[in-house]
């Protein structure tokens, strides 16, 4: 009876909650689905034939797919740099017990701390003389420097939820610090990990401002990118229906992703490895 | 010990490595060029010492902006924390199979960019043809002109229908690693969902809570790109807010050594705020209590 009522009193939330960031997501699929007349009739009516013919400017004339190819190689390479990297960090400033944890933290975060836009040039120099402008691994990093801090925050808290013990008891079996990260340490913060890399797998994904700038070649743009082609044309005005049409094409790997991960995700910390 | 060091050294370095080559220098960068005359596509530059920081403290444009940086920000970061709270703790509790169905819609406005949540809500919107009006009329009020009456509650709306993922996740991700024990023990106890939410939840969240709140601040401090699709800072200077405006004066004007001005007192901001909410949630979010 109790949890009956618990359930209604969800659903009370769940339901405006749902319906407020799915409504205009409709009203996106609608518009992809409709000739562009439809858009300049007031109040629009509910009927309309559905055209498939965005979609296949999307895919003809945007080249959608190749660019989401290219997004997934832009954001497959950042997120296992982002991991690679951050996760050893965030384990030593969670167990290492060392002395400028504080400052180390604040330092990793300050570095976010200016727009993404005032980073631009300065990025634009260091690419040029590394070698990497204009490649595609060179947006993949920069992308990783900016999700890392994240990255490293999220984790730190999950591994710290990890009893030191656990810990200690591993590397009195041997394991080297690597090997307790990955054995130990990696399966009990895996909701840590997931909530993480999926954050940084859409922070990245939908990232715009950087490939616009470090990437000339059309062939290489991601998604993202390739959606502008269809914005404020001077002569025809922004095609809404392709634009919609792409960017849902666009966002279909990411909600994959989720689907898939959810799972994960859901599951929770094994139950009593962990103290809070 | 000394082993141990080396080793948590050696864990530092890749993260140190990357995070100084992308993302400190061009901290440093926007620092120095406060100080100088750049110009976007001019090569050279001279120093002009804190004569940036001056004509921004006596420009009026730069009190308006800051007004709207705090309408926008403080209006966008308490939405974004009470809605992700609210959608994190309903999904958890939730044992209904289609807790999943909800979660993966909730997801969904974030799968989208900036721009194209921007020229979205700008259809929706729209005064004379969006499906915002549309709802009105069929409620039988009269249609509103929401950009420029409702501009900034607009931008603040759509903002928060973009960004509430983070939050969301992050906070029912936290929420799964709270012992059930905990909650047991309290029920025994005789603890109502108030009583256990103010003293179990809340508390096993600081850590998050913390990390939530700085990283929506500097996310929202710090970026326009709704803005400049919905409004462009308009009407007048209403939703200029300080990042759109960094954006006019150093790549619209190309006073790129004025904009790194901007940037310098938005990074000020930042930290000043960062330092706020580590008083508020003590600096022991920062080092592990040992216990």
């Amino acid at each position: 009876m109790e949890n009956t009522r618990e359930d209604i009193l969800n659903l009370c939330i769940l339901i405006p909650l749902t319906g407020f960031a799915l409504l205009p997501l409709v009203w996106l699929f609608l518009i992809s689905l409709r000739p562009e007349e439809w858009l300049y009739r007031f109040p629009p009516p509910l009927w309309i034939k559905p055209t498939l013919k965005h979609y296949a400017f999307a895919v003809t004339e945007i080249g959608i797919l190749g660019a989401v190819g290219n997004s997934l190689l832009i954001t497959v390479t950042s997120l296992v740099v982002n991991l690679v990297v951050g996760i050893p960090a965030a384990y030593v400033l969670a167990k290492g017990q060392l002395r400028f944890t504080a400052v180390i933290m604040l330092g990793i975060i300050a570095t976010q701390m200016i727009p993404g836009m005032a980073a631009l040039v300065p990025l634009f120099q260091i690419t040029k003389y590394l070698g990497l402008i204009n490649t595609r691994i060179g947006v993949a990093l920069i992308l990783a420097a900016r999700t890392t801090p994240l990255t490293i925050w999220i984790l730190k808290g999950f591994f710290e939820k990890i009893p030191g013990s656990i810990i200690e008891a591993a590397q009195v079996d041997g394991l080297r610090e690597a090997q307790t990260i990955y054995k130990v340490v990696l399966p009990l913060a895996w909701p840590g990990i997931i909530a993480a890399g999926l954050f940084v797998f859409m922070m990245t994904w939908i990232d715009f401002l950087v490939p616009l700038t470090l990437l000339f070649d059309p062939s290489k743009m991601p998604f993202t990118v390739a959606l502008y082609q269809v914005v404020g044309d001077p002569i025809s005005g922004t095609n809404y229906g392709a634009l919609f049409a792409a960017s849902i094409l666009g966002s279909l790997p990411v909600v994959l992703l989720f689907l898939v991960f959810q799972r994960y995700f859901v599951q929770g910390l094994t139950a009593g490895a962990v103290k809070g | 010990m000394d082993k141990a060091r080396r080793s948590g050294i050696l864990f530092l370095l890749p993260a140190a490595l990357l995070l100084g080559t992308f993302a400190i220098y061009p901290v440093i960068q926007a620092l120095w060029m406060s100080l100088t005359d750049a110009e976007l596509l001019t090569p050279g530059f001279n120093w002009v010492g804190f004569e940036n920081f001056k004509t921004l403290l006596s420009d009026p444009d730069f009190y308006t902006s800051l007004k709207a940086t705090g309408l926008f920000v403080g209006g966008s970061v308490l939405l974004q924390y009470l809605m992700g709270m609210a959608g994190a703790l309903v999904l958890h509790t939730g044992r209904m199979r289609s807790v999943r169905l909800f979660r993966s819609v909730l997801i969904l406005p974030y799968t989208l960019s900036e721009l194209v949540v921007g020229i979205l809500w700008l259809r929706i919107l729209d005064s004379e043809f969006g499906v915002a009006n549309a709802l009105l009329y069929c409620a039988g009020a009269p249609p509103q002109r929401w950009l420029y009456e409702w501009a900034m509650p607009a931008v603040v709306v759509v903002n928060m229908w973009w960004g509430t993922t983070f939050s969301l996740l992050l906070f029912e991700a936290s929420l799964k690693g709270i012992p059930e024990e905990w909650y047991e023990s309290a029920k025994v106890d005789g603890a109502g969902s108030w009583y256990q939410f103010r003293h179990i939840t809340l508390p096993a969240l600081k850590y998050v809570t913390f990390l939530d709140l700085v990283y929506i601040t500097l996310f929202t401090i710090n970026t326009f790109g709704i803005i400049f699709v919905l409004t462009f800072g308009g009407p007048g200077h209403e939703t200029e807010v300080l990042g759109l405006f960094m954006w006019k004066q150093a790549f619209r004007d190309y006073n790129l050594g004025y904009g790194a001005a901007i940037s310098v007192v938005l990074f000020t901001i930042n930290i000043v705020l960062t330092a706020i909410y580590l008083k508020l949630f003590g600096r022991q979010v920062l080092v592990e209590e040992r216990f």
